[in-house]
């Protein structure tokens, strides 16, 4: 990736242009990994072997239409595919463990302190009758409980802003809480308040607050501003920034609002049916996309510039059952060749840390 | 000639018991409209959760009563109604509502949801006639007719549901369609094909379309004008050129500004937006109520209410910057608006 002149990026991204994520060692690593749904009409292969890595303090945004396989990757990131779903195969290499293989002890204690999920409407999420305090603490006690008994056996303590291997006192505690909300940019009054006393925004940053309570490594955010307006959404996004460059974590951002992507991600990754068809940096990538897929997402954008006629995607994204070999989006694409028809496409590399799984991409290597 | 839809004067009020006569919410503050009707016109309604847009659009369906004014239709006041002018008003006015996937009965088909309206309005002489109307709606819309009918809804896509949905509208042939946030449950690479078929109702059909929403960017690219309100009040009106291109008041500006632009390369405003809105203010009414987060705020702010300044022949914008404008004299916001030039309209002032 070429470092761009200063003027151009926004003020949110030059922290991270700093700390210059390329030299940055790589926190998450999926490789092929594949979730499986068993249905009574058969198998949908909602991730379909998936492959990426993440580095400390890179902005990945996972986008795609609905039915893509985004969500189901986010949950099975956490490991939290239920049945019908199933992780079939792959790894998940977090801080050097492979998830998929830990034991669900180990699992449990690394939600939230090192891998954090903010769900889709998460802001619905907070208990009604609970305080907002009782929330944000619940998460640390239980890792606190499960590192007791963990530091018992050994000695490998992990390194967040709580020593999780004591019980905190409880004005510990709070003093921890206000510390997180006003990280998030809330008033520490807000502690003892009940969520319905909250506006959504509010909501959505008590969420982020629990979410990073522990400094997780990885930030898993589903849509999180999907139910909110522009405004507000701005600024959650930019405390979501703040966040993730004050603890130096990675974020994986998942959600379908293409302008939302180009304004916070360093990297976007494209699903079409359970596969990631494009994967690269924002600023090379909304220049030159090179499937089509991504070429018409960016395209069918409404935005202030100009008056266009409103394009969209022709066509139905596809059935994730009994796909037929091919390119599964040959029969939407504009640029559909025969070989598109009958031969999987392979991920190409365009550049470093770009890639595109097209075979438009291999004929015009070929050719060349 | 009387107006199509009008509203006069409008004010809705919730809240506010025999007992607590303090703790009320002003939904929709003195909002004038007049929608003509020779020359149909793409209308947006556009504002944050809150700002009264969706209270707006009830008041014109006639499901809400307005606490002051008048909301009249063809120059008939909607709470006086007649029962023939009533069912005439229920078919001419149709809302398109935001979510597809909770408008159907999972237990029909689709047929079901384009049938009923057909059967509760008498309309059609014989069983061909109604399936000919269906049929050319259908079409209207962008879906085919074969394809479609005798489906379930779970057998659609959210995109072809909410078509249906405004093929729904159309059997009725309504002179208005109010259209409630249509495309925000639905992907945005689906987006593009509902918002054309709209459009294409007001472009060829002559119907007029408000289209309330929160998205500017698809306001901007679909309708002619718009109105952009905050905590019930008309904050700024025109044309959609003007107003995005050019907006005056502080609040559109930061609306604006927050809108998410699909290029990496155009900046999101960065500077610190004020936080939380502060929730007493929607009773306050002798103020203008966006000075408590506005950057501009100056003393005569927190006095009166700031009247609608004409900026221009096309933009009303109520902000005491720009006082040296002229305050319009014409209540009507409507008046300041353009009106494309369609085909089926006579253009008569």
């Amino acid at each position: 990736m070429t470092t761009t002149s200063a003027p151009e990026i926004s003020q949110t991204k030059t922290t991270l242009q700093k700390s210059n994520i390329n030299s940055a060692q790589t926190v998450l690593k999926v490789e092929d990994l594949h979730v499986y749904y068993d249905t009574p009409i058969g198998i949908v292969k909602a991730v379909n072997g998936v492959s990426f890595e993440l580095r400390q303090g890179e902005r990945l945004a996972l986008v795609g239409e609905s039915g893509s396989g985004k969500s189901t990757m986010a949950t099975a990131l956490m490991r939290m595919t239920r049945p019908p779903g199933r992780i079939v195969s792959g790894s998940i290499t977090l801080s050097g463990r492979n998830l998929l293989q830990i034991s669900e002890t180990d699992m449990r204690r690394a939600r939230l302190a090192e891998i954090a999920l903010v769900p889709q409407g998460a802001m619905n999420s907070l208990n009604p009758v609970i305080r907002i305090e009782k929330q944000i603490i619940d998460g640390i006690l239980d890792h606190v409980q499960a590192n007791i008994q963990a530091a018992e056996n050994n000695k490998d303590s992990s390194s967040t802003a709580i020593d999780l291997t004591r019980k905190p006192t409880r004005s510990q505690l709070r003093e921890r809480v206000a510390e997180l909300l006003i990280r998030v940019g809330l008033s520490p009054a807000v502690a003892r308040m009940f969520p319905h006393e909250l506006s959504g925004g509010m909501k959505q940053r008590a969420v982020l607050a629990i979410a990073t309570c522990l400094s997780p490594k990885v930030i898993l955010a589903d849509e999180p501003t999907s139910a909110l307006d522009v405004v507000v959404q701005r600024q959650i996004m930019q405390t979501l920034g703040k966040l993730q460059t004050g603890i130096d974590a990675a974020v994986i951002l998942v959600g379908h609002d293409m302008g939302l992507v180009a304004q916070f991600a360093h990297t976007i990754g494209v699903m079409y049916a359970g596969k990631l068809v494009e994967l690269g940096p924002v600023q090379q990538i909304f220049e030159a996309p090179q499937h089509p897929y991504t070429r018409l997402l960016i395209e069918s954008l409404p935005s202030f510039s100009e008056k266009k006629d409103f394009i969209g995607i022709p066509g139905m994204p596809p059935r994730l059952i009994n796909l037929p070999t091919g390119c599964a989006f040959a029969p939407r694409c504009p640029s559909v060749m025969e070989i598109c028809q009958n031969t999987d496409p392979i991920d190409e590399n365009i550049e470093q840390g770009w890639r595109a799984s097209c075979h438009l991409h291999s004929t015009r290597k070929n050719n060349a | 000639m009387p107006n199509l839809l009008e509203l006069e004067n409008v004010t809705k009020i919730f809240g506010g018991g025999i007992f607590n006569r303090s703790n009320v919410t002003i939904a929709v503050h003195d909002v004038t409209l007049a929608i003509p009707e020779e020359r149909p016109t793409i209308t947006a309604i556009a504002g944050e959760s809150g700002s009264g847009k969706t209270t707006l659009a009830r008041l014109l369906l006639g499901v809400l009563s307005p606490t002051n004014g008048t909301v009249s239709y063809q120059g008939l006041n909607i709470d006086k109604m007649r029962r023939s002018e009533w069912i005439t008003f229920r078919r001419e006015v149709q809302p398109i509502f935001q979510d597809p996937f909770e408008a159907y009965n999972p237990f029909y088909t689709v047929d079901h949801v384009l049938n009923r309206p057909i059967r509760n309005f008498r309309i059609g002489n014989n069983k061909v006639e109604r399936q000919d109307r269906i049929n050319e709606a259908l079409r209207m819309v962008g879906l085919q007719p074969e394809e479609t009918l005798g489906r379930y809804p779970h057998q659609l896509s959210g995109g072809q549901r909410q078509r249906v949905m405004v093929a729904r509208a159309l059997v009725l042939q309504p002179r208005i369609i109010l259209a409630d946030e249509p495309v925000s449950m639905v992907d945005a690479s689906l987006r593009a094909t509902i918002l054309r078929s709209i459009r294409d109702l007001n472009r060829e059909l002559g119907i007029s379309v408000i289209y309330i929403t929160h998205d500017l960017t698809t306001a901007y690219q679909m309708c002619d004008n718009i109105i952009v309100m905050y905590r019930g009040s008309v904050v700024e009106a025109g044309s959609v050129d003007q107003v995005i291109r050019n907006p005056k008041h502080p609040y559109t500006q930061l609306l604006i500004d927050s809108v998410p632009q699909p290029d990496p390369k155009v900046a999101w405003g960065d500077e610190e937006t004020t936080a939380e809105r502060v929730d007493e203010a929607s009773t306050v009414t002798d103020q203008c109520k966006f000075a408590p987060r506005c950057p501009y705020a100056m003393e005569t702010c927190t006095q009166a209410i700031p009247p609608l300044y004409s900026i221009n022949q096309h933009q009303l914008s109520r902000c005491y910057l720009y006082e040296d404008s002229p305050t319009t004299q014409n209540p009507d916001i409507g008046h300041s608006f353009e009106y494309p030039n369609i085909q089926t309209a006579t253009q008569a002032t």
